[in-house]
């Protein structure tokens, strides 16, 4: 024991001091762990995350409470270093065993706030007991029905988001050969669960479920369990599994609460196919049924699905135009062709210049783009000019492509809204509608040419997942860039009014383009909450319409005036005028924001009545 | 090569029992360490296990309460 008395101390941690320096720090020990994970490591970042200060650069705050029937307690570095991957600073509250309905019923008991986000985990034989063996008739429609309940109260209670854990197979598993394919043997029923769970919640806009039955598939069952542990313990996962628990569940809070990505920007050379089209020729590179042609024909279909899925695809590459346009419209290989792309910049420029021209035309911020190349050189370029942009490097061997599919980020919105497949189409038509602009005399002209309708609702529960996702993307058109949860959208529907727009002319059907919220509208003063406006409306004065059927809803409940302002922002300059340039009257300056004053008024003073067709729906009480 | 060990063991000590920079590691005990509780425990044979890829038996991991025990222990396993 001597050497141990002598060992030499460590030199003293130093700990950042300032709120930037404690950003800095957490970013790159997230990543660190990331390359080599370390459970160790993550208790010393967790404990660490509890002495910062609350607000750290560059990371959001976010609070999470966790429902178990397990030992959860060696999860929470794990999770909390995942989720300071994906740029959140978590803090974790735990509740009592196996009491879910307890916190269902009084959530504040958990914590008070409510958390950001209530993971419910349920583990399976701790949840099923005695009933795994020889399951009695009811019991998938018990266990179903009670994990129904729960997060039912939990979705009435709080305004959280819920991430509920399906059923993984159990710590401790047996085997039973040909028993476990009867119907009603517990694997099975285990699925019939899982199935009923899926059905049961997939349409709930604040719900997400934890695919721990998928997640312990991948890694392996054998691998993921600690059945010693949860003898000693109650702690059913192995210690390698840990970190794939945490990135599971950082990437579905990131999908469901950051702004998503939009636009996916591919290189063609060793990306597209292998090898290089201009040196190599178009007979000579590798696409098609055989290796290593058909692993960037799986890329390929990843991508055309990604398309089908409402993304934009967009090419960044440095070749000659003719050759790769041609090349990618007549090979009998190719799944994706050049009319699946929204745009393209393939010539020799910087890339990074590309990339914000492509960005600029397809009207969206960089912040929505997935930049993937070959090539260290040209990721790290974007990386350092553009850090909101997310780059994923692509495998120099085409026997990494699965992999690089399975790891692929930002793709993984939870939900397609019916929204998103009809932007893509929108986008691609603006080709020719920019044609018809050129040839139109007038912009008047050019509006009544279109046949625009629009339809304004409020209230409309059913587009709530839609305002709220709008509320977190739109960044040009914004006069307060104010995010909201699917929740917060709900609840200020109960205080206030919120209005959608739609949008149609010929050339297609844009679905909700436009939102406005309105709150004290039980007061003789409104306020001008939020108001937007997607890029994909953009140029054809519909926003004006919106705002008149806020201002006449005003009028007619009596009010006597209505507030609004303007929050600057880096991205929102084009709206500084907006208020004013409507009748609004600038009330006050203050730091980066403005705030502006109107008289209500009715329809008639609205300008665009004979340029659209517009028709309101849901009533004003 | 135990100071290796020594050294590695105490790393992990200090990242998952809270204790501040000048305490001495080598004399940590569970009874003496109010840190020291049941999930910190757990957490410290996970990452020991994980550090020196051994597992413990049950008997082991219980019967463990010191940093002296778990260098011993790592010593009589690798």
């Amino acid at each position: 024991m001597g050497e141990v008395s002598s060992s030499r101390e460590p030199p003293p941690a130093r700990h950042p001091s300032s709120s930037a320096e404690w950003g800095d720090f957490f970013r790159r020990a997230a990543e660190e762990l990331t390359g080599a994970p370390s459970h160790a490591r993550a208790n010393e970042l967790f404990a660490l995350g509890r002495q910062a200060p609350a607000a750290v650069d560059g990371l959001r705050g976010l609070s999470v409470g966790v429902l178990r029937n397990a030992t959860v307690e060696p999860w929470l570095p794990e999770l909390f270093a995942a989720l300071l991957a994906e740029g959140i600073k978590a803090e974790f509250s735990v509740g009592d065993f196996a009491v879910y309905e307890r916190y269902a019923a009084s959530p504040l008991e958990l914590r008070d706030p409510c958390p950001d986000v209530i993971l419910a985990y349920f583990e399976p034989a701790a949840l099923a007991g005695d009933a795994r063996h020889a399951p009695p008739e009811d019991t998938a429609e018990s266990i179903l029905g009670r994990l129904h309940a729960v997060v039912t109260g939990l979705l009435r209670g709080t305004g959280a988001m819920i991430v509920v854990s399906n059923l993984a197979p159990d710590p401790i598993r047996f085997h039973q050969l040909h028993a476990d394919q009867d119907p009603g043997s517990w694997p099975q029923l285990r699925r019939q669960v899982n199935a009923g769970l899926l059905e049961a919640l997939h349409a709930e806009p604040r719900v997400a479920i934890l695919d721990l039955d998928r997640i312990v598939a991948e890694h392996g069952a054998a691998r993921a369990f600690d059945p010693r542990m949860y003898l000693m313990a109650r702690s059913p996962f192995a210690v390698d599994f840990l970190p794939r628990l945490g990135r599971a569940f950082a990437d579905i809070v990131a999908a469901a609460t950051a702004p998503p990505r939009k636009c996916v920007v591919v290189d063609c050379d060793n990306t597209l196919w292998g090898g290089i089209l201009g040196e190599d020729g178009p007979g000579h590179v590798a696409i098609g049924t055989d290796y290593p042609g058909e692993a960037y024909r799986e890329f390929q279909q990843f991508l055309a699905g990604l398309g089908r899925r409402g993304f934009l695809l967009a090419i960044n590459s440095k070749n000659d135009e003719a050759d790769v346009l041609s090349f990618m419209a007549d090979s009998p290989d190719m799944v994706v062709r050049p009319g699946d792309f929204t745009a393209h910049r393939i010539n020799w420029k910087d890339k990074g210049e590309n990339l914000a021209e492509l960005a600029e035309e397809m009207n969206i911020g960089l912040d929505s783009m997935i930049f993937v190349d070959d090539s260290p050189v040209e990721c790290a370029r974007i990386r350092s000019a553009f850090p909101e942009v997310l780059v994923e490097r692509f495998p120099a061997n085409p026997a990494e492509i699965p992999a690089f599919m399975a790891d692929f980020r930002g793709a993984g919105r939870l939900r397609v809204e019916a929204e998103d497949l009809k932007r893509a189409q929108s986008l691609r038509a603006n080709a020719s509608r920019r044609r018809l602009k050129r040839g139109a005399p007038d912009l008047e002209a050019f509006l009544r040419s279109l046949d625009i309708r629009l339809v304004i609702e409020r209230q409309n529960r059913a587009a709530i997942p839609r305002v709220s996702q709008l509320t977190q993307r739109t960044n040009q058109f914004n006069l307060t860039t104010r995010r909201y949860s699917p929740g917060d959208v709900e609840r200020l529907m109960d205080g206030g009014i919120v209005y959608t727009m739609s949008m149609e002319d010929r050339f297609s059907d844009y679905g909700i383009v436009g939102v406005a919220i309105a709150t004290d509208t039980r007061t003789l003063v409104w306020e001008i909450d939020s108001f937007m406006l997607s890029c994909r409306a953009f140029g054809r004065n519909v926003e004006r319409e919106l705002l008149a059927a806020v201002l006449a809803d005003a009028a007619a409940s009596g009010a006597g005036l209505v507030r609004a302002r303007y929050a600057a922002t880096a991205k929102n300059g084009m709206t500084r005028e907006f208020l004013p340039a409507n009748g609004f009257t600038r009330t006050e300056r203050t730091d980066g924001e403005t705030r502006f004053e109107a008289k209500p008024r009715d329809r008639s003073a609205g300008t665009g009545r004979k340029l659209y067709q517009v028709s309101q729906k849901g009533s004003l009480t | 090569m135990t100071g290796d060990r020594s050294l590695a063991l105490e790393r992990i000590f200090r990242s998952v029992l809270k204790v501040t920079p000048d305490t001495e590691v080598a004399t940590l005990s569970m009874d003496a360490h109010g840190g020291w509780d049941s999930i910190a425990h757990l957490n410290l044979i996970l990452a020991v296990e994980q550090e020196f890829r051994f597992m413990m038996t049950p008997e082991e991991a219980t019967s463990v309460r010191s940093f002296g025990q778990m260098l011993a222990l790592v010593e009589s396993r690798l």
